[in-house]
């Protein structure tokens, strides 16, 4: 009897075994007699869901290629890419975030595709935003873009910034929601984001507030100066670059030198300038007074209550942002359009988005975010893989994209096209994004191959943010050190 | 003078012998000797990525350049300063460690289920047991701070300011490794005399004086090798620093710790540092903890009794 039960439970155990190894591997037919191309990116279920089917529908209308798509975890995703394009066994075509484009680049992972996209039919650079193209398009030696840089990726889509505002929370605030573009506003004195008349509010989600006028809505938003607010913060904004470019600043500028130290120059840390920026014979603050205004944004100028919640001490995890305004914590957020699906999903009040603010006298600006789909330099199917690219990058993949609330398209022509402007579900007023494609920069992560200028100073950033430091502290705190790493990244060896 | 003939017996004993010492030995090779080797070299070398065909040697005249720029870089040293203020977790977990088996040692029933308790933080996962602390120490809604708001009606932003953060490391450290610590120093107390303290308290000392005289003396050798192996410990502190931070610097730069600053400037900062330059750090890492082991052994075990 034992006999028999432990022949039973091996032949039980064997089979069980054996069954693990069925899942191994795709087992598709219509792999066979095609060139098999992997595909990696990471997704959340959503994206993952619709990416899927984009693929099929790539399989299904060809017999060439299969795509074989393998969807990586997103908190390991760059950890495992790296490891794989150093070795054996990376995929032919991958995500590539634009923060380390430079850096694969600079360690010969990624295939230049400049051939491929000038013979190409479906992707045409001159429908592209101008930003994207200045992103993915560069020299290897000096990482500046150039009109004739090789190419080393097509964008997947493009996040332009946007206030996300909390409607059902501006109307229970008595401010009124207009939305009429400038030019159809009447009278001068409504040509404002945000505008008092007759002691009423208004707040027109076509036009950017001014940094005065958000100061002025904001408070109407804040419980420390509206009792009756029905959030706690007026504004939410993780990020100090639009206030900076909209007055002609920036947080590092390059310098040609003769030095011999250098490969023609070096990058040098512009956050602290005290120097005024003039702009059309009107003088504009300073770096360190944009730097300054944002900050304050948070401290409240000694208030007790600043118009920005507390900031978290690690503010770059997105969800802590997310559920500030999920939560109506507060009543405005500054993010890429890549929070609309999660907003979709978990916002139960009435949101839209409004563009950024400006300064009075400045130009409109703000951050762009993206990632591009790049080919390896291993790969011995790139023509191939490319066709893939050519599909999700192009018109027809990014219409596709458009429709479920994901970022804003690549192509000019698709964004302002009703695919993306029209939507069923908010936010409504996605002219904002559209306009934002044409005027919204790369951020200041993709400058140099990696971030070790910035992160050396970033999180020392949000002590002045909580008003446990002076701006003017940070900098000379930190000014030393990071003007020391950035001239490394053009040190000659 | 005639060489002894070795016997054949001899001559197969030692073949034998090098033939099972092998195994270690090539791993000792493969795995430690060669890497080292590799490592020096690259110490004083250029390698942006990880592909090592890529990497190219320092000129001459700048050939300890990587080294030179580590010790000249102020954030290493505060890095430094960083380890071991977080060092500073070791004697305070040998003291409560200390206090917890002398209570435990007095238990009859129930002995092994304190020592699962106090066990189970040392066997967890760092990263999932730093997730769970992020929550506990969250300034809005951890549960730590709803106690001390309603006791003291104030909240303290554990993770937002440098003192708090520190305390909070210091503190989670000490709370992960009593479990181990209290293990073997429980054992190391059921094995003194009796008659010592029978001894001692006939000639009228106290249970204090007993405790210093005694008892700390009889289990000095186990404290030593907790600290000495607890200081190479701390000196190389990495994982909770990085996951509590996910990836950044803490409050006024008070996470990084001398390896995480190394983790950074190998992984994270491939092209501006490199693999080069995070090798020069270990080598300097490597140094710093050789000469607190030797001045532990020099020193510290001095106050240790063998009898």
């Amino acid at each position: 009897m034992k006999k028999i039960v432990s022949k039973v439970l091996c032949g039980a155990l064997a089979a069980f075994l054996a069954l693990g190894c069925a899942a191994c591997g795709n087992s598709d037919p219509r792999r066979e007699g095609r060139v098999n191309i992997e595909f990696w990116g990471w997704a959340d279920a959503m994206e993952y869901e619709v990416f899927s089917a984009m693929v099929e529908t790539f399989n299904s209308r060809q017999d060439e290629i299969y795509v074989n798509y393998t969807k990586k975890p997103g908190g390991d995703y760059q950890r495992a890419l790296v490891q794989a394009l150093g070795g054996r066994g990376a995929p032919d075509i991958f995500y590539v975030p634009e923060d380390e484009l430079k850096s694969y680049v600079s360690q010969d992972y990624i295939y230049d595709i400049s051939e491929l996209v000038k013979e190409s039919k479906i992707v045409n650079l001159d429908d592209m935003w101008d930003s994207l193209k200045q992103r993915y398009s560069f020299d290897q030696n000096t990482f500046q873009y150039s009109e004739n840089a090789p190419i080393w990726g097509l964008s997947k889509d493009l996040g332009v910034s946007a206030i996300y505002y909390n409607a059902d929370a501006f109307q229970k605030a008595g401010i009124t929601v207009i939305s009429v573009p400038e030019s159809e506003v009447g009278a001068e004195s409504e040509k404002h984001g945000f505008y008092q008349k007759d002691g009423k509010a208004y707040f027109n989600n076509r036009i950017a507030m001014t940094w005065e006028e958000l100061v002025e809505v904001s408070k109407l938003l804040t419980r420390g100066y509206n009792e009756n607010s029905p959030t706690l913060y007026g504004y939410y904004d993780e990020r100090p670059l639009g206030y900076l470019w909209s007055v002609g600043g920036d947080t590092v500028r390059y310098v040609e030198s003769g030095d011999p130290a250098y490969n023609g120059g070096y990058w040098e840390w512009t956050l602290g300038d005290t120097e005024a920026h003039t702009l059309n014979g009107k003088t504009l603050p300073s770096n360190r007074e944009a730097i300054n205004f944002w900050t304050s944004l948070s401290t409240g100028n000694n208030e007790k209550y600043g118009l920005t919640k507390p900031v978290s001490p690690y503010p770059s995890i997105v969800s802590d942002q997310y559920s500030a305004f999920t939560d109506q914590q507060a009543a405005m957020l500054v993010l890429p359009r890549y929070a609309v699906s999660a907003f979709r999903r978990d916002c139960d009040f009435n949101w839209d988005v409004a563009p950024v603010v400006k300064h009075a006298d400045g130009v409109q600006a703000g951050y762009t975010t993206s990632m591009c789909y790049s080919l390896s330099v291993n790969s011995n199917k790139q023509k191939y893989a490319f066709k893939f690219m050519e599909y999700m990058s192009g018109p027809e993949g990014q219409a596709e994209l458009a429709k479920h609330g994901f970022n804003v398209p690549n192509q000019i022509s698709v964004t302002n096209s009703d695919a993306f402007l029209k939507s069923t579900e908010p936010p409504f007023n996605n002219a904002v994004f559209a306009e934002g494609a044409v005027y919204q920069r790369v951020g200041d992560w993709t400058y140099l191959p990696d971030t070790a200028w910035s992160d050396a100073y970033e999180d020392a950033m949000n002590d002045v943010r909580n008003g446990r430091k002076t701006i003017d502290s940070l900098i000379s705190d930190f000014e030393s050190t990071v003007n020391t790493y950035l001239k490394r990244y053009t040190a000659k060896k | 003078m005639k060489r002894k003939k070795i016997s054949g017996a001899l001559k197969s004993e030692y073949r034998w012998g090098l033939l099972l010492c092998s195994p270690p030995l090539i791993g000792v090779l493969v795995f430690l000797l060669i890497p080292m080797i590799l490592s020096l070299i690259l110490s004083v070398s250029e390698l942006h990525g990880y592909m090592i065909e890529k990497m190219s040697l320092l000129p001459l005249s700048n050939l300890f350049g990587n080294y030179g720029y580590v010790l000249t870089d102020p954030l290493f040293w505060k890095s430094m300063g960083n380890t071991f203020i977080y060092a500073l977790s070791l004697p305070l977990s040998l003291i409560v460690s200390l206090v917890i088996s002398a209570m435990l040692v007095s238990i009859k029933r129930g002995r092994a289920f304190f020592y699962s308790i106090f066990f189970i933080p040392h066997i967890c996962s760092i990263i999932a047991l730093t997730q769970v602390w992020k929550v506990l120490l969250n300034y809005n809604y951890g549960i730590i701070n709803e106690v001390i708001n309603g006791i003291f009606g104030k909240r303290v932003d554990w993770l937002g300011t440098q003192g708090g953060f520190m305390t909070a490391m210091i503190f989670m450290s000490v709370w992960q490794s009593i479990g181990f610590q209290v293990v073997l120093l429980t054992s190391g107390l059921s094995n003194i005399e009796k008659t010592y303290y029978e001894a001692a308290s006939l000639d009228g000392a106290s249970p204090f004086v007993c405790f210093l005289r005694i008892t700390v003396p009889q289990i000095s050798p186990i404290i030593f090798y907790l600290f000495v192996t607890g200081m190479i410990g701390s000196l190389q502190e990495f994982t909770r620093m990085q996951s509590i931070t996910a990836g950044g610097m803490g409050p006024n730069q008070c996470a990084v710790t001398m390896v995480y600053y190394l983790y950074n400037m190998g992984f994270n900062y491939t092209f501006s540092f490199g693999m080069g330059y995070a090798t020069a750090c270990a080598w300097i890492i490597a140094a710093i903890i050789f000469v607190v082991s030797v001045v532990n052994f020099k020193y510290v075990q001095k106050l240790v009794s063998y009898d």
